[in-house]
């Protein structure tokens, strides 16, 4: 009898999980069925209603450049991901390996940003952008973004640098490594699952963000997925049906982004948090 | 093969000195080893030499270019760590020819001087592996392989064989003392373990404290304690040690009176005491076993312990109220604890040292 425990307790804790998990996905699941939904249907208070139907996501389509926006999307997000690895490993770097004079002065008022919430920023940031002529441009949102994503990012970086065996970068000195050389040979493959993680979290971050996008970027040419809903939602007009359909394309690429990355993403979270 | 020269090197890390102004020369093809407990500062000296650390004051000097400002790899040196610090994302042949590929040697070149260290260290079969699988010894040939690759002027080994078993630790001496033989190059070995210094050593330096105790090749290290620190460091087990006065200093040998009020007769030639409270010291395997009240020399004592090591016997015997360790070339099936026994200490065996 005794061995049998096991599978019952497996049994039961994966019930418990997938409890937790139908719950969990509730909104999700509601998101995509009120997008299949017909006009009369939209107000339902069902999960699901039936007959299924595509129409929402052939208007949103048909009404829109998505296509476009998806690109838009995608080039602001990967140029801000791009930029922010780039910039907070460099950071990290002359923090935890380098001890470059004044570099954790630097790093205590980066932390502070993390404090200052959006809203307060953007009427600053929108007066600057303008000034600059970074208006419905795309340098417009991916150097703030950057901004604003650098400080996560360079928290967790430079924990991370700072776990790794310091031998390694002092080897990498007596092999003849210049700081730049030390940084890309050693302690970018050292910090791998950390760039894995800091560089999901950038991107669903930048693919989500809507209201300094909604600021900026007013013309067509340049809008992200995020600013679309916004057409269906109004004051006087609603149609949920379109709403939620355009919310389940922009979710789609997250989605399945992290189904791809999902082990990368989880040990990036877990490492450093168990000594291996 | 290089000559280094430290002068007047001290480091201090803000108000605490690690160690003082201290003078070394180790020349062309020496195997100097650097021992002395934990935090005696040795490690950091190495990392001096190495140029990962700077001085706080003096010049280090690689055959006669003053290095002291100078980068890791402008001064020829190679370090092996004593974590191995291999580099793990890479293959065991990118890691041996890492220093190659960044001094932007040809591939063929790298290709060769790879090949060659594997075959000095018999690291043939596994240069496609990742160092996660390899054991701890073959990561410290990886570690060494990859020192010998670049044709250092000197080796710097930082307590390289202190993360391994014991059994590994004798075989990885033996491989350090044939790759020194190969190489003929000058070497500079930081330990803790005053074996590894004696068995591999032209000369070893030991330092506690932050201070250079003595500086001599491992015998006369063995033979000549130069105090009592040095003398308790060296050999194994340790020397034993009791507290007496000289009740005769003038003549020939020199007369000493233990605490039980016993007298000791110690060879003044290796003793240049002449009076005053010191410190007696003999060697466990010395010390003469008696079983019959002795004469001269002579203490009583009762058999504790017996440590039976196969070639040799160690006895801890207490000595009426103080420790004594003696050890015996022979199987000494007949003695067991609680034995009475006779400890003889031969004149000439003795050492004196000033309190």
């Amino acid at each position: 009898m005794r061995r049998h425990h096991p599978n019952i307790s497996r049994i039961v804790i994966h019930a418990a999980l997938f409890a937790l998990l139908a719950v969990w996905m509730i909104p999700e699941v509601y998101m995509l069925s009120i997008g299949l939904r017909t006009p009369d249907q939209a107000f339902d208070a069902t999960l699901m209603a039936w007959p299924l139907t595509l129409d929402n996501f052939a208007t949103v389509i048909r009404d829109n450049a998505i296509v476009s926006f998806f690109l838009n999307s995608l080039i602001v997000t990967l140029a801000t991901v791009a930029i922010v690895v780039a910039c907070s490993t460099l950071f990290a770097f002359a923090c935890a390996v380098l001890h470059l004079r004044w570099s954790l002065v630097l790093y205590a008022t980066l932390l502070t940003t993390l404090m200052v919430p959006l809203a307060s920023l953007v009427l600053p940031l929108a007066i600057l952008l303008k000034t600059f002529g970074w208006v419905n441009t795309y340098a417009g949102v991916i150097f703030p973004y950057a901004a604003l994503g650098a400080p996560f990012a360079v928290v967790v970086l430079k924990a991370f640098m700072e776990d790794s065996p310091k031998e390694l970068f002092e080897a990498a000195r007596v092999d003849g490594c210049n700081a730049w050389q030390t940084y890309w040979h050693v302690a970018l493959p050292l910090i791998r699952p950390a760039l894995v993680f800091v560089g999901i979290w950038q991107f669903i971050v930048t693919w989500n963000e809507f209201f300094l996008a909604l600021i900026i970027l007013t013309r067509n040419e340049v809008k992200t997925l995020t600013i679309v809903p916004m057409q269906y939602s109004g004051l006087y007009m609603a149609n949920p049906g379109a709403l939620f359909a355009v919310l389940t394309l922009i979710a789609l690429p997250l989605i399945l982004l992290y189904v791809v990355v999902q082990r990368a993403f989880v040990r990036g979270l877990l490492a450093g948090a168990v000594k291996g | 093969m290089s000559k280094l020269e430290l002068k007047a090197v001290s480091k201090r890390f803000g108000a605490v000195e690690i160690f003082s102004p201290l003078d070394l020369t180790v020349e062309h093809g020496e195997f100097c080893a650097l021992v002395g407990p934990s935090g005696c500062g040795k490690s950091t000296l190495l990392r001096i030499i190495a140029g990962l650390e700077p001085p706080s004051s003096g010049k280090v000097l690689i055959d006669d270019e003053d290095v002291t400002g100078q980068e890791p790899p402008d001064r020829g040196i190679a370090m092996v760590f004593q974590s191995y610090a291999l580099y793990p994302h890479m293959k065991v042949h990118e890691n041996v020819g890492f220093g190659l590929r960044i001094a932007r040697r040809s591939a063929e070149e790298i290709k060769s001087k790879v090949a060659a260290a594997a075959q000095k260290l018999r690291l043939d079969a596994l240069l496609d592996r990742m160092p996660r699988e390899l054991s701890g010894g073959q990561r410290q040939r990886v570690a060494i392989g990859r020192a010998i690759t670049r044709d250092p002027r000197i080796f710097l080994l930082d307590e390289p064989l202190s993360n391994l078993d014991a059994a590994l630790r004798g075989g990885m001496r033996v491989e350090i003392a044939r790759l020194r033989q190969s190489l003929g190059a000058t070497m500079i070995y930081v330990t803790h373990d005053q074996v590894e210094a004696m068995t591999l050593a032209d000369r070893i330096v030991v330092m506690n404290k932050g201070r250079i105790e003595q500086i001599g090749a491992p015998m006369e290290l063995y033979h000549h304690p130069a105090n009592r620190f040095v003398a308790s460091f060296i050999g194994s087990p340790s020397m034993n040690f009791f507290e007496a006065d000289v009740r005769d200093g003038n003549g020939d040998e020199l007369v000493l009176r233990l605490a039980d009020g016993s007298d000791m007769v110690v060879d003044r030639v290796i003793s240049p005491v002449t009076s005053g409270r010191v410190t007696l010291g003999i060697r466990p395997e010395h010390v003469e076993l008696g079983t019959a009240a002795g004469t001269g020399n002579c203490m009583p004592g009762t058999v504790v312990v017996v440590e039976r090591l196969g070639c040799d016997t160690l006895l801890h015997i207490d000595a009426t109220g103080r420790p004594l360790v003696m050890r015996q070339p022979r199987d000494l099936a007949g003695i067991h604890a609680g034995e009475r026994v006779t400890c003889r200490f031969p004149a000439e065996a003795c050492h004196v040292f000033l309190n």
